[in-house]
């Protein structure tokens, strides 16, 4: 059917000029808004410090600054997109990440290990689900609550300090943890595409994905319609905490040791990335593409910063401002259409 | 305002030659003609004529691009619904416009606040202004009550309210009773009548030209943005506007039905069935072939036994017999699965995402049907169905991909049935199906039951129009206060009779009787 046809007969149509038809072309893009800050800032940065910035070394570092994130914003995509939010996923970073190194400390084997850390993360995405099903609360309600809940177990189990004592010379840190042979991308980044596109199809191509959005759409229809939302929810919020685990597992191979600071905070630019991203805070619709670019965006405004020599507390400022601006520059495009 | 010192029949309102366009459509085309002071005008029109479009032109709304709107006789250009309340023109939209949270007084007083001292909220002068507005109607409500805990009818009385706290001497009602039952419908127009004897205008916008006929003084027809004329009621018929209305004329609205075979199967039945305290026990059977009605006022239990029958609702107690087994869905989704399929009564609010496409609205209750083998939904298929229902439906759309809020309101049902058939249902149960959708798709919905019913569908069907009921049913079971009191085979029961027993099978007592309660002959014995 053709999509350009919409709406108005072709005999009354006026002619539209090349550069109108780009322009409502592009505002057919879903991701617009995301992709074109994504552009204004390269430019921008590009302009300001292009001896430092254009250069491979520092996309190949901002990329894997963005991939923690960029990777646990697939799941939030989902979340947000069935008119929930999950709070709590910088603390199951942290939880489950110093349970996987306590593993390590205690000498057990990596796959073990990394089990364990995957399912940790996994549980407490379960048990966020369960608790907000079981008890009919809002999402936003019990994850205030697990927020605290697994960063304060985290930090029992660790006595709040970093877990270390384990050695860091095994193929997992160096290769979990390092850089691809062929294009020297951290394999943190290989992960979050890797991640990014299982979670576009689940959220695009599959009847979950558009049962998430149903829910999040209108929920009274989707109950009409047979969609199972407690099920649903459950299931959303466990891959939730799944793909976290995914996150802390990358980070991990990383960073080495496990730390109790690791995460504060991070489910905020989670959050602030699906929204770049072009998730609406309401639900119903989603972009899994969007919430990478949109992490992008977050890791290039603080390498930006860091590139000229703005403090970093400013940093933090910035990306307050980016995301209203970005959510803008969405909302008034789509609004036009 | 100066309402009383004008002699009726004075044309308190004027459109002359107005027009409006959104984009490239003309909605309101070269319009003209006059409302009177002190009448009760019916404006009709299917969904789309153009009949909203010059409320909200009257209301401050919408700016006309062609034309001049008159009041009193004198040319104005109303600049916003504010602009509009003060000269008198308030409108009372189908969706109230009121906040839940606040009282009646509050919601009276909105954004107009009584205030004393430095500027704290005089509650006392807005309860005491509102009871009197509320007596003046004759209405026994609370100023105190929170309006979100109203019924319809209820917030619709706070609305008329509203608009007579702030001194309009013009009201518009847009769709008044799409949500009210009979008997509420009654008590407004009664109220409705004593406004118009006190002089005020009073423009009545609606689908339900029974409901115009019994209200209004004279009618005026929108078909396709164009005026086509305006008539006294005592001289013209339902069927000579419905033709107006549709540009042609409507012989046959119902279709006729065969008898259904005494050897058609048992499809489901319900047996002591209880739901809640108030509601049972209920006890019926429908064939396959069969459409079987249900008439009742909102509250009689009706909802709730097709909500047990789609496992929306837990019975208390009792049985649902299907297919040989004794299993009332337990969720849509076994209800779906055991072939039971729910037009539901509120189409914006449980039937429809209304910003979705009409592809992925019509797909969604079938996804796992349209799985390739990788077991993603296989998009062409999906195209396929979307394009099969909008083809078969008639839906008027140029493209699967608009958005349904995009669609009218008998379109959008359209899409909702289209949902459901792809479900493949033997059962169906479609409650209220026609509510609020223009008289054209009206008698599609009547054909398209018929025909299901042919192809040997089980049919449950309820409507707020009797007549409906009437017409499209082979048989009726009467509801009241939660159980089955009369039951109708087709064309034995006249609307009349129907609307006796849904009263509950006495005569309904209406408001010109009270103060002759000591003859009533019912009250003496």
């Amino acid at each position: 059917m053709g999509e350009s046809t919409i709406g108005i007969p072709a005999s009354d149509e006026p002619r539209r000029s090349g550069l109108r038809e780009l322009g409502r072309r592009l505002g057919q893009i879903d991701e617009i808004g995301v992709i074109g800050a994504l552009v204004v800032l390269i430019v921008l940065l590009a302009a300001l410090v292009p001896e430092t910035f254009l250069t491979a070394q520092n996309f190949i570092n901002v990329s894997r600054q963005a991939s923690y994130v960029g990777i646990m914003a697939v799941g939030m995509v989902f979340v947000i997109a069935m008119g929930d939010i999950d709070l709590s996923v910088g603390s199951i970073w942290m939880f489950s990440s110093v349970l996987m190194a306590i593993a390590l400390r205690d000498g057990y084997a990596i796959w073990i290990a990394v089990a364990v850390c995957i399912v940790a993360a996994t549980s407490c995405g379960l048990l966020n689900g369960a608790l907000s099903v079981a008890l009919g609360i809002p999402t936003i309600i019990v994850t205030l609550g697990t927020l605290s809940l697994y960063r304060g177990l985290g930090l029992v189990v660790t006595e709040a300090s970093p877990v270390s004592g384990y050695g860091h010379d095994t193929w997992f840190f160096a290769w979990i943890g390092g850089r691809d042979p062929v294009f020297g991308v951290w394999i943190s980044v290989w992960v979050m595409a890797v991640v990014a596109v299982f979670g576009w199809l689940l959220f695009n191509r599959t009847p979950f994905g558009r049962r998430v959005q149903a829910i999040g759409s209108n929920v009274q229809a989707a109950r009409f319609s047979g969609i199972r939302i407690d099920r649903t929810r459950l299931l959303v919020m466990t891959l939730m905490g799944f793909i976290v685990g995914i996150a802390a597992v990358v980070a991990l191979a990383f960073n080495r040791n496990g730390s109790p600071t690791v995460g504060v905070g991070t489910e905020l630019s989670v959050i602030a990335a699906t929204i770049i991203g072009g998730t609406a805070l309401t639900g119903g619709s989603g972009s899994v593409l969007g919430a990478v670019l949109g992490a992008l965006i977050i890791a290039l405004i603080q390498n930006g910063l860091a590139l000229l020599a703005v403090p970093p507390a400013w940093s933090v400022a910035v990306t307050g401002i980016v995301i209203i601006v970005a959510v803008t520059l969405d909302y008034l495009i789509k609004r036009r259409q | 305002m100066d309402a009383n010192v004008r002699v009726p029949g004075d044309e308190i309102i004027r459109l002359d030659r107005v027009t409006k366009r959104f984009g490239g459509i003309t909605a309101v085309n070269d319009v003209s003609f006059g409302i009177e002071s002190g009448e009760i005008h019916a404006v009709v029109g299917e969904n789309g004529a153009g009949k909203s479009t010059i409320m909200k032109m009257l209301a401050g709304v919408h700016r006309p691009d062609g034309g001049t709107l008159l009041l009193r006789g004198q040319p104005v250009t109303i600049a916003d619904p504010l602009h509009a309340r003060n000269l008198g023109v308030s409108i009372v939209f189908q969706e109230l416009n009121l906040f839940p949270h606040l009282t009646v007084a509050g919601n009276v007083f909105a954004n107009r606040e009584a205030t004393h001292g430095p500027g704290l909220l005089d509650e006392r002068t807005m309860v005491a202004a509102t009871r009197r507005v509320l007596d003046q109607m004759g209405v026994a409500l609370d100023p105190n009550a929170r309006v979100g805990r109203l019924s319809v009818a209820e917030k619709q009385l706070v609305e008329i309210a509203r608009t007579l706290q702030q001194q309009s001497d013009i009201i518009i009602m847009d769709e008044p009773n799409s949500a009210l039952s009979a008997a509420e419908t009654e008590r407004l127009f009664a109220l409705l009548r004593r406004l118009r004897d006190k002089g005020l205008t009073i423009i009545y916008v609606s689908h339900r030209l029974e409901e115009v006929f019994a209200i209004a003084d004279r009618i005026s027809v929108i078909r396709d943005g164009r005026y086509q004329g305006t008539w006294a009621i005592a001289g013209t018929t339902i069927p000579a506007i419905i033709a107006q209305m549709i540009g042609r004329r409507l012989d046959e609205a119902f279709p006729q039905r065969e008898p259904v075979p005494a050897e058609a199967p048992t499809a489901v039945s319900v047996a002591g069935l209880r739901v809640g305290t108030h509601v049972g026990p209920v006890d019926f059977s429908v064939r396959a072939g069969e459409i079987l009605g249900f008439a009742g006022l909102e509250g009689s239990g009706i909802g709730e036994v097709f909500h047990v029958l789609f496992g929306l609702a837990k019975p208390t107690d009792g049985e649902v017999v299907y297919k040989g087994r004794s299993a009332a869905p337990r969720s849509p989704f076994e209800a779906i699965r055991q072939g039971f399929a729910l037009i539901p009564a509120n189409r914006r609010d449980e039937g429809l995402m209304t910003s979705w496409s009409i592809r992925r609205n019509a797909s969604l209750a079938v996804l796992d049907k349209l799985l390739d083998r990788l077991g993603m939904i296989d998009r062409g298929r999906e195209r396929g169905l979307a394009t099969d229902a909008v083809r078969k439906l008639h839906v008027a759309t140029d493209s699967i991909d608009k958005r349904v809020v995009n669609l009218s309101g008998g379109n959008q049902q359209k899409v909702v049935v289209a949902k459901w058939l792809a479900t493949g249902p033997e059962i169906l149960i479609l409650n209220d199906p026609t509510r609020g959708i223009d008289v054209g798709a009206k008698s599609e919905i009547y054909a398209l039951c018929d025909e299901l019913a042919r192809q040997g569908l089980a049919l449950l069907f309820t409507s707020s129009e009797i007549e409906e009921t009437l017409g499209v049913c082979d048989r009726i079971l009467v509801f009241h206060k939660g159980r089955v009191i009369r039951e109708f085979a087709r064309g034995e029961a006249t609307k009349a009779d129907v609307m006796h027993w849904v009263a509950g099978g006495v005569i309904p007592e209406v408001e010109e009787v009270v103060g002759q309660k000591g003859e009533d002959p019912r009250l003496s014995t």
